[in-house]
């Protein structure tokens, strides 16, 4: 466990100090059927017009690519600063098809947080 | 003001903080306990002969019902599953043995295999493998059972089968304030209420804990959520006092939109729910006002699932160790594609077979930077588990492949036992289906019972 002092140190990256969206946003996957949601939310909320800018659907559908078979969709909600990312296909089949071990895509959370913003 | 608190999200959750929700005092608590395949699973179970409700409900209401009586909290669920009225005989039988004093109303109808079989061309769909067929119903029948409350009674618990999950908060705040059931702003506004109560913890601090950008104070003792909700239905989301987690802009955030797609269109039995003009204000410690959101009027069609057994399914697990590791788990999945293809021959294309090395590439090997330079992970990687997986229509095609990995030798050196050790491990597959049906044939079906004591006793014996 981290102490507290390490805790406080903390603090985020903007936009274009960034290596990845790890050091900006926090995430949480959601399924339906073979489908996830990742929702993306900035530490900081003056982040969230940069984050916008940046984080294209077409950005994250290439992130996903391998894993996402199908389509991505962005909603983008200014009164919570967060994003909400709808990625089709992404989940081999869905919960009741899947062979693999995160059968629910849980993960898919942070593998989009892994997505590089210093490129 | 009307207090509920979220005090299960999911079928095996830890029940003991919803007893803490109780000590608040709150007037209701929802206990969300049915997951994507949970009724398919139970119908299963109920054709056996089993209990048509999820095993552990015996003891949540054991430990519930106490307090729940003390304070005068209304318990809310969809713990029925398949069988609302069996769940609502226990509740009555665990209530009876410890002199409490409560009453229990079963919302059933909801199970709507029948009517499915009966107008199979109508709704496309092929019955012959069906065993479940279950439509989310909503806040107007969870009204209906409210109504049936008799204030001679210490408290009160309702237990219907697949109530949708933000339902059990929108059915008593309807019921304690009156709206009307196409009142759609207040309506959208209570389901996003119910939408981040009925998780539980995960609005709290579960499910967010990433130390040092996301620490959450003491999780062994998770505090669950409740909710203050005003008559416009807007609401201050709140936690008990010295209970661990966090309650926060960001964890409710994180909560907002899980599962939820277009996030102006939720859609519920009650209504389509507008997230998209949520507004979150951190009022106070762990307090977090949720104000904004609306709605639209609901669907003409429930969403029902259908339910069945199709298929077949195994995993196994093999740990490899040492230098070399992932070299030899290499080798070991080699073994098992040249044993399928040339010795048992084995139509490939009707085997779904998978096989992910652990701690390398099983979250993330089918993305195309997901999988590491082998040279590095060969040097990295003393510790690995290669996991093969696999699903097919029978279960004749999965005995070979779950042979082959049962005997790890004549594989690479250094590989452990497989795990499970024998040959045991092919199950069966639940597979879940949506369509959509119109309202009135099932909500017409919807009905309400009220054991008797006597019943109780007669049954249970």
């Amino acid at each position: 466990m981290p102490t507290e002092t390490e805790r406080s140190e903390w603090e985020p990256s903007s936009v274009a100090d960034a290596e990845t969206l790890y050091d900006v946003a926090h995430a949480r996957a959601g399924n339906k059927q073979d489908i996830s949601n990742v929702s993306v939310i900035p530490y900081d909320d003056d982040a969230y017009d940069d984050l916008v800018a940046v984080l294209t659907p077409e950005r994250v559908k290439d992130h996903f690519a391998g894993i996402v078979t199908g389509g991505v969709e962005r909603y983008c909600v200014p009164s919570v600063s967060s994003m909400n990312f709808v990625l089709h296909g992404a989940l081999d089949g869905g919960w009741t098809q899947s062979n693999r071990i995160d059968r629910s895509g849980k993960a898919l959370s942070t593998y989009m947080l892994r997505l590089p913003l210093d490129e | 003001m009307v207090t509920i608190g979220g005090g299960c999200g999911s079928a095996l959750d830890w029940l003991e903080p919803s007893r803490r929700l109780m000590d608040e005092g709150l007037d209701y608590v929802i206990l969300e306990t049915i997951g994507t395949v949970a009724t398919c699973r139970a119908a299963k179970r109920a054709h056996q002969g089993e209990v048509g409700y999820h095993p552990y409900l015996e003891d949540r209401l054991e430990l519930i019902l106490g307090p729940a009586t003390e304070h005068g909290t209304t318990i809310v669920t969809n713990g029925g599953v398949v069988d609302p009225t069996g769940a609502a005989r226990l509740a009555r039988r665990v209530a009876r043995d410890r002199g409490l004093s409560v009453q229990v109303i079963a919302i059933t109808g909801d199970g709507c295999l029948d009517l499915v079989e009966a107008r199979a061309d109508e709704f496309d769909v092929d019955v012959s493998e069906l065993i479940s067929a279950n439509a989310y119903i909503g806040a107007e029948e969870v009204v209906g059972a409210l109504e049936r409350r008799d204030d001679a009674y210490d408290a009160h618990v309702v237990i219907g089968g697949r109530i949708a999950d933000p339902s059990l908060v929108v059915g008593p705040l309807v019921h304690e304030y009156g709206w009307a059931l196409d009142d759609w702003d207040r309506l959208g506004r209570a389901t996003v209420v119910g939408h981040l109560l009925e998780c539980s913890a995960q609005v709290t601090g579960g499910y967010f804990s990433d130390p040092p950008r996301k620490p959450v104070p003491d999780l062994h003792r998770i505090g669950y959520p409740y909710a203050e909700v005003a008559e416009d239905g807007s609401a201050v989301l709140a936690k008990p006092d010295d209970s661990g987690g966090r309650l926060d802009r960001h964890t409710v955030r994180e909560q907002l939109f899980y599962e939820v797609h277009d996030p102006s269109e939720y859609v519920t039995p009650d209504v389509v729910a507008d997230f998209s003009t949520v507004e979150l204000t951190e009022v106070g410690p762990d307090r977090v006002e949720i104000g904004g959101g609306g709605g639209r009027e609901r669907p003409a069609d429930l969403k029902v699932l259908l339910g069945s057994i199709e298929g077949y399914e195994f995993e196994k697990f093999i740990p490899i160790g040492g230098p070399n590791a992932v070299g030899r788990a290499e080798v070991t999945k080699g073994i098992v594609d040249d044993r399928l293809e040339h010795v048992f021959d084995v139509d490939r294309s009707r085997l779904d077979l998978r096989m992910e090395i652990l701690g390398v590439d099983g979250l993330y090997g089918d993305a195309h930077d997901g999988r590491p330079d082998y040279s590095e992970a060969i040097d990295e990687h003393e510790e690995v588990i290669l996991r093969v997986a696999g699903n097919a229509p029978e279960r004749e095609l999965l005995d070979p492949a779950l042979r082959t990995v049962s005997t790890t030798l004549p594989g690479p050196a250094g590989s452990g036992v497989a795990i499970p050790y024998d040959a045991g491990g092919i199950t069966e597959k639940a597979e879940i289906v949506p369509i959509y049906v119109p309202r009135e044939p099932i909500t017409g079906n919807v009905d309400y019972a009220e054991l008797t004591t006597e019943e109780v006793i007669e049954r249970a014996d």
